[in-house]
């Protein structure tokens, strides 16, 4: 785990597997926002999964419309 | 296919409803209870926890002021419990276990190792004659007595060990590789040719040479004798001794060397076709279900496999598959060159069997001809060997043999 950012790998268009991530913002089947370390993410789409998460990474998946990035301004 | 780790750890399965989920999910990663397949569906989650961690949960509930509901639950521990009041289920347990413990007490496979000569089958006919046989108690077997009885069976076994683990027994067997067992040395006996030759070599360790180097010797000749003459001054026999005769002898020979094959011959063309039949086996009761048509002719390759529990305690369970290969019979006739390489080589391998002998090839002439049906390849062969044996049933020394 590289300390300085997340590690974000995206499989397709249906799985995504976020390392190094802080908490989860909200989540609906249709949208999930997640906090990374200096940025949020928000993946659109449908039918979307935690598959699981823990206190490495987090594994989303699910039918992925659209990522978003939104980097924090402090 | 059930992940038989998950299924002993366990996982329950609970419905989540409350203002604030999120918060709930990222208090629980912060005290690291690790939650998986959380589920969104119309309005409520749903998330999968660890048994263990279950009672964790409780005032993080209370805090974020969700409400829970257990769904589903999954695993070992549950279905014992959903279970203990079914008396057979668990005799079924215990009986399985029992069956399984007492199927250890009986052998059910018998592994012989290292027989060429003396079959299974032979080996097994001893053993049925001494009432050891597939299925009887593994406390009866006495592996020294068994070995002592195939000692005794079989003159040509030089070595056995029998071997007992879980339900199995391993019969290793060593032949004896040499063509006749050497009798005592100190009997009295006679060194006698076994083929027509001159006398090449001749060392006398006891007994009385009749034969020096260059002489020729016929078949059946003596060439040393096991009875020393005791002479006295005069030259006439006032004793005789018998020896056991010792020598090494060496005698040039030659050798009618005759092979042959037949110009036509059959061979199986496969035509690719191959049926599978699987089987299963158990005590005597067989079932090898057949469908379609049967090959007229066939190779059938068998593979085979006995149940087992752990490495050594086999089941008097088999099953397998027989593969069938049709193949139609063609003849075809060898060409010169196709026989010369096989009968070349069938010389060859005869050649190398007399070396390990001990023999030495010093030429040979060797023609390769054709008649009607057949190539041939006679010859001679001119060689120094120690054709010569034991006789113990001496003769005289003054002539009267």
């Amino acid at each position: 785990v590289v300390k300085s950012s997340s590690i974000i790998n995206i499989l397709g268009n249906n799985t995504i597997i976020i390392e190094n991530f802080k908490t989860i913002m909200s989540y609906k089947s249709d949208k999930i926002k997640v906090k990374a370390k200096d940025k949020y993410l928000t993946i659109y789409g449908s039918k979307l999964f935690i598959e699981y998460y823990n206190n490495e990474e987090i594994k989303i998946t699910g039918r992925f419309e659209q990522i978003q990035f939104e980097v924090l301004s402090d | 296919v059930i992940d038989f780790k998950s299924f002993v750890k366990g996982k329950i399965v609970i419905k989540l409803t409350g203002p604030t989920p999120e918060r709930f999910f990222n208090i629980c990663f912060a005290n690291k209870i690790d939650l998986y397949d959380i589920k969104y569906i119309d309005g409520t989650y749903y998330f999968a926890i660890n048994p263990k961690e279950y009672y964790d949960l409780k005032p993080i509930i209370k805090k974020t002021g969700s409400k829970t509901k257990i769904v589903k639950k999954y695993g070992l521990v549950f279905y014992m419990f959903k279970y203990r009041k079914h008396n057979c289920f668990a005799a079924g347990i215990l009986i399985a276990a029992f069956l399984i413990y007492l199927m250890t007490l009986f052998l059910w496979d018998i592994q012989m190792e290292g027989n060429y000569m003396i079959t299974n089958d032979m080996i097994m006919e001893v053993l049925n004659n001494n009432a050891i046989h597939h299925g009887m108690f593994m406390k009866q077997i006495d592996c020294e007595e068994i070995e002592k009885k195939l000692r005794n069976e079989f003159d040509d076994i030089t070595w056995v060990s029998v071997e007992a683990t879980g339900s199995q027994i391993t019969i290793y067997v060593k032949e004896n590789d040499e063509d006749y067992v050497l009798k005592k040395s100190d009997e009295v006996c006679d060194i006698v040719s076994t083929c027509d030759g001159i006398l090449d070599y001749i060392i006398t360790r006891t007994g009385t040479p009749l034969k020096s180097v260059g002489d020729e010797v016929k078949e059946g000749d003596i060439i040393v004798s096991g009875i020393i003459n005791v002479y006295d001054d005069y030259e006439t026999i006032i004793d005789k001794k018998y020896v056991a005769s010792d020598a090494d002898i060496l005698i040039r020979t030659e050798y009618e060397y005759d092979d042959s094959i037949k110009i036509r011959y059959k061979y199986k063309l496969f035509t690719g076709k191959v049926k599978k039949n699987y089987y299963i086996n158990f005590f005597d009761f067989y079932i090898c279900p057949v469908f379609g048509k049967k090959f007229e002719k066939y190779d059938i390759i068998t593979t085979d496999h006995q149940i087992k529990l752990g490495s050594s305690l086999y089941l008097p369970i088999h099953y397998g598959v027989k593969e069938n290969s049709e193949y139609i019979e063609q003849t075809a006739d060898y060409t010169q060159t196709q026989a010369n390489i096989i009968l070349e080589e069938n010389l060859n391998f005869f050649l190398n069997g007399l070396s390990e002998k001990g023999v030495q090839i010093v030429g040979k002439d060797v023609k390769m001809g054709k008649s009607l049906n057949k190539y041939t390849y006679t010859g001679k062969i001119d060689m120094i060997a120690p054709a010569y044996e034991k006789v113990y049933d001496i003769g005289d020394l003054d002539g009267n043999n």
